[in-house]
């Protein structure tokens, strides 16, 4: 399966992500470390252990990665709490994160389904 | 300013850096350019490290660091005497303007953008290749600053460039064609072999003495004009402080 394919399934534009990057193998680069270090999990822990300004900083870095990497619906909806943290509302950053946590492994799981495709052939 | 192109990128968030890093080296692979990347995670380690050894001709700097803004990080830095290049880093275009207060080469927005990253690599590379001499290599180019060269010297249909750091590097080229294209005041043709730069000049009798005790001989029946340059040249440099290192040396 091709990255474009991977895009068009989570529902984001890959045309666009290619003319920020320039190149596929850049993405796919890209792609490896992200799902490699699961900073979502973090967030998560954050906002379960009530280390507010942590997950303000981890919320506010993946702001930045997730749109790099052209999920535009991860990073609205990572902005999104971002800025319930910011205003300390506790409870709806519980509801937005479990939706993000949600999200992600949406992503992840059609991400790992084509690399086990690929290693499988 | 040295000959590999130093670069630091400091982030505290690992993907980034490894984003910045990687562009970098997509950057520089089909230019054959020398150059070495140091992560940093926090501010504090880049600080200290730049007060130890000013040695980055570029930073990489995130705005949003875990103690301090990437803006202070640069005051800081700018205030310690720090003179390479800042590019920052970040998701808002907040401290845009204030990037101007620090003389900052580039601000990048994410998310991260190749070609903008390029522009700005190739406006500080064009800044960084103005004075310098190209010297191809066999897998590589190196830009020798002129800041850097003691002396230029003319070897049959070669040219053999003396730097400050004792290196000789090799120009397939006329001395004529090197003295034309080097447009600086402290390079003086004082022979039909040698263009000697001022700056290293520790004195002058028949012939130049550099900082170094090497000699650079000085064409005999000019010898009245070349002195004359000489002098003018340090009278000005006295001026400007120019000579403070070489008069320390």
């Amino acid at each position: 399966m091709e990255l474009m394919d991977f895009y068009n399934a989570i529902g984001e534009n890959y045309d666009l992500l290619l003319s920020r990057l320039l190149s596929s193998d850049r993405i796919e680069k890209y792609l490896t470390i992200f799902f490699s270090e699961n900073s979502i999990a973090d967030l998560k822990n954050q906002i379960i252990n009530n280390e507010f300004q942590s997950a303000i900083n981890t919320a506010h870095t993946l702001k930045g990665v997730t749109a790099t990497l052209g999920f535009d619906h991860l990073a609205s909806d990572i902005c999104g709490l971002h800025g319930v943290l910011k205003n300390n509302e506790s409870e709806k950053a519980g509801i937005l994160c479990q939706q993000i946590v949600e999200e992600y492994e949406r992503i992840y799981k059609l991400w790992y389904n084509i690399h086990s495709k690929d290693r499988a052939l | 300013m040295k000959d590999v192109f130093e670069i630091a990128v400091c982030d505290d968030s690992s993907f980034d850096r490894f984003v910045i890093a990687e562009m970098i080296d997509g950057y520089f692979k089909d230019k054959s350019f020398l150059y070495h990347v140091t992560e940093y995670c926090n501010e504090i380690t880049l600080i200290d490290d730049i007060e130890e050894s000013n040695r980055y001709d570029i930073i990489f700097l995130d705005i949003y660091l875990n103690s301090l803004l990437g803006i202070e990080v640069a005051k800081k830095l700018r205030s310690g005497g720090y003179n390479g290049k800042i590019v920052f880093l970040t998701a808002s275009d907040k401290y845009a303007v204030e990037s101007y207060d620090v003389d900052a080469a580039g601000y990048l927005l994410k998310p991260h953008n190749y070609e903008k990253f390029c522009n700005v690599m190739d406006r500080i590379l064009i800044g960084r290749r103005k004075n310098t001499i190209i010297v191809k290599k066999r897998s590589s180019v190196e830009y020798i600053s002129y800041d850097n060269i003691r002396y230029i010297e003319s070897s049959n249909t070669k040219c053999l460039i003396h730097c400050s750091d004792g290196k000789v590097h090799t120009v397939y080229t006329r001395l004529d064609l090197v003295e034309n294209d080097i447009d600086d005041k402290r390079f003086l043709r004082c022979h039909r072999s040698f263009l000697v730069n001022l700056y290293y000049v520790r004195s002058m009798n028949e012939n130049f003495v550099m900082d170094n005790d090497e000699i650079v001989l000085v064409r005999k029946k000019s010898i009245k004009d070349i002195r004359r340059m000489y002098l003018e040249y340090n009278s000005n440099a006295v001026l400007t402080g120019d000579l403070a290192e070489i008069a320390g040396a």
